[in-house]
């Protein structure tokens, strides 16, 4: 069973609907998996109609009872992050600025304060339209991604393509280069960079590339909307043969990719351009053979 | 003046929107400070014409482990609520990027042998664009994990910047325009936190509306004054329109898809040499956004 | 010689090697001289946000172990142990304790450390 991940650097560049596509082509043989769990959009992308769901708890907060509290003030002389406030001669704790460090639980002279499991997302399991398993979650607004919802995402997707026997799992990974991105790449056989040929897009997806490049995992680049900027997919060809990584080749600019998120469908269903089909279904058999290929 | 512009949605347009704002206010002669705080992912630097006045490196203190001191007690390792301790019979160790820089280890330690020590994190760099318009980013170094810390610094920097600004030449309060990070977690949070008011820009497709309204939930929580910028338009699609209407959010401006325009985007193009780009009808659009936000404070164009 | 497992469940000798460490269930200490074995559950670090390798880690330091037997190790993991005295060894998952250890003794066992 393998596992590959799709990033961008650049948000919006395609990596939902390109993983999307490969999940089509892949149908039950595939587990998709979406680690943008503050932006998720693979469910939508896929019809997916969920089966289960849980609760997720990030870590803890801080709570202080008002019962107890003498208002001395020493959770409030400790804490670094600005998140215990005075409130008529006692403390209370603001959870929303609390990181759950305990140091004023520690500290609390009263005993006073008790750390509790604070829910912050939730975990969906569930089947696209054309039978492949998909595991996503929804990171509860404002709260920390420190990229543990993420692994729980890819555990559950990892018990699921055991139990189904499934060959690979699909990770739609977020932008950035943090801890959120790196959650979605790490261990994984292969990183698949969407890229979009401007600077912007050129720009975060070398930064994308020195964070794969920090986790040592083999990497190739597929440039999307290519045709937009000629001149800059033959630059990001250049940056995948110095830097020794796969190019996959280019999918053109079309409205259908647009058109095929409004209809709740994937590119492949939604498309009649065969340049594009092609494309994808002659890199997903390619990717996969590599991907097979490496031990 | 502090406006925040964030999507939910990667790629919608935030950074477009942010240096065409920026600019418009610049150009209107108001003091201006352009602030990227995408740290992961800057890129409004790209369209600009700027020379750096300075860079400083951002740094999160962090415990460094003193042996001669330690009694080997282990109760660094019980106080860390991040796992970053590990406190063997004759070693500690301290895991930096586990840490979260509480200082409990460090104050609560018997012996005083965790002494906490800057670590960089990235650079904030700020850049001269005009006499009256400065741009300010926050780049966040590959390899750290926490992204929200550097949103939180960058944008008090160029709050205590503006205010210093405004002592010193006793000027007219600066606008401050805040390019957000995609998402909605803790970073964009922060990123909204001192905003007087909030843009959302979104797309009209249903990754847009989703991701838009997971941002609306952040921003309705905060009470902010919110307003919608639909970018990159096409007709047959109305979901941002009847979820503006129910939720009572104003739009404030349609940007069509313009072929041109992506074109003139991946070179850099955003600003002609008079500032605006006259491809996409922007100034309008600009002008119901300032209308909007003067409504909405006591502040806008002087 | 204690030798730990990084394992499955709690089922003493019969138990299953894990492929995980940081986020495994658990460990299973066996105690050669009197064929006797403890569980160390491992349930708060199967949902720690990071570091899940440092406290589990810690607990095979703690242990008393002299020898490790499970899957390779993550670097935060390796970090703690190689610290310590524990001699590290990539033991088989899927195999149970029992197999895992008849391979060790017929040195057919990866050093990992």
């Amino acid at each position: 069973m393998k596992r590959l991940t799709v990033l961008s650097g650049k948000g919006g560049t395609g990596k939902t609907s390109v993983s999307a596509a490969f999940g089509y082509l892949s149908r039950s043989r595939a587990v998709l998996c979406d680690c943008d769990v503050d932006a998720s959009n693979l469910a939508l992308a896929v019809g997916a109609k969920n089966i289960q769901s849980g609760e997720f708890s990030g870590g803890s907060i801080a709570v202080i009872n008002a019962d107890l509290c003498t208002g001395c003030g020493k959770c409030f002389e400790v804490c670094r992050f600005d998140a215990i406030k005075k409130l008529g001669g006692k403390f209370k704790v603001e959870s929303m600025a609390c990181e759950g460090c305990a140091y004023c639980a520690w500290v609390c002279p009263a005993d006073a304060i008790t750390m509790v499991e604070r829910k912050s997302g939730d975990i969906f399991s569930a089947q696209s339209r054309f039978g492949s398993a998909v595991v996503y979650a929804e990171l509860t607004t404002g709260a920390e991604n420190s990229g543990k919802l993420s692994t729980q995402v890819r555990r559950m997707a990892d018990d699921i393509a055991e139990k189904n026997g499934a060959e690979i799992i699909i990770i739609d990974g977020p932008p950035g280069v943090s801890c959120p991105a790196i959650a979605a790449a790490t261990g994984v056989d292969y990183i698949l960079f969407v890229a979009e040929p401007t600077l912007s897009g050129i720009s975060d997806l070398q930064r994308g590339m020195e964070m794969a490049q920090k986790l040592a995992i083999p990497a190739g680049i597929i440039v999307n909307r290519s045709d937009i900027n000629e001149e800059m997919t033959t630059h990001i060809k250049e940056l995948a043969e110095k830097a020794g990584i796969d190019f996959w080749g280019t999918i053109p600019f079309s409205h259908d990719f647009v058109s095929a998120i409004r209809n709740g469908r994937t590119i492949m269903e939604e498309t009649k351009d065969s340049r594009i089909t092609s494309v994808l279904e002659q890199t997903w058999q390619s990717l996969l053979t590599r991907i097979e290929s490496k031990k | 003046m502090k406006i925040t512009i964030m999507s939910g949605k990667g790629g919608v347009g935030k950074t477009t929107l942010a240096v065409f704002l920026s600019t418009y206010y610049a150009r209107k002669a108001n003091n201006v400070i352009l602030a990227d705080l995408d740290v992961e992912e800057p890129n409004a630097g790209i369209f600009l014409q700027k020379t750096e006045i300075h860079s400083i490196d951002a740094v999160v203190y962090r415990p460094r482990w003193k042996e001669d001191l330690c009694i080997f007690c282990g109760k660094c390792q019980e106080y860390c609520k991040f796992n970053a301790i590990a406190a063997l019979p004759n070693y500690v160790i301290v895991f930096q990027e586990l840490c979260h820089s509480c200082y409990a280890c460090s104050e609560l330690c018997p012996t005083k042998a965790l002494p906490m020590y800057p670590a960089k994190i990235g650079t904030i760099g700020t850049y001269h664009i005009k006499d009256n318009f400065v741009f300010i980013e926050g780049r966040l170094d590959i390899g750290q994990e926490i992204a929200s810390t550097l949103v939180k610094q960058t944008r008090d920097f160029v709050v205590q910047k503006a205010q210093e600004a405004q002592k010193a030449l006793e000027a007219h309060a600066t606008m401050i325009v805040f390019d957000a990070p995609p998402g909605t977690a803790c970073a964009s949070r922060e990123a909204m936190a001192k905003a007087d008011v909030v843009i959302l820009v979104t797309e009209p497709t249903p990754f847009g509306l989703h991701d838009m309204a997971m941002a609306y939930k952040l921003v309705k929580a905060s009470g902010k004054p919110c307003a919608i910028v639909i970018n990159k338009d096409t007709p047959g699609y109305d979901g941002i329109e009847e979820f503006a209407k129910s939720e009572n959010i104003p739009i404030l401006a349609r940007i069509p898809y313009s072929a041109d325009f992506a074109q003139a985007y991946s070179k850099g193009e955003l600003l002609n040499s008079d500032d605006i780009y006259h491809g996409i009808n922007i100034e309008k659009s600009l002008q119901a956004i300032d209308a909007w936000v003067s409504k909405n404070t006591s502040g806008g164009l002087k | 010689m204690k030798i730990i497992f990084s394992v499955t469940e709690n089922k003493g000798k019969q138990s299953i090697v894990d492929a995980r460490f940081g986020r495994a269930a658990g460990f299973f200490l066996f105690d050669e001289e009197n064929d006797s074995g403890t569980w160390i559950d491992n349930t708060s670090n199967m949902n720690a946000a990071g570091g899940a390798g440092v406290q589990a880690g810690q607990a095979v330091v703690s242990s008393g172990a002299d020898v490790y037997i499970g899957p390779q190790l993550g670097p935060k993991a390796m970090s703690v142990l190689s610290m310590s005295k524990v001699q590290l060894f990539e033991g088989v998952p899927g195999k149970t304790v029992e197999e895992n250890i008849e391979l060790y003794k017929a040195g057919k066992l990866l050093k990992i450390r």
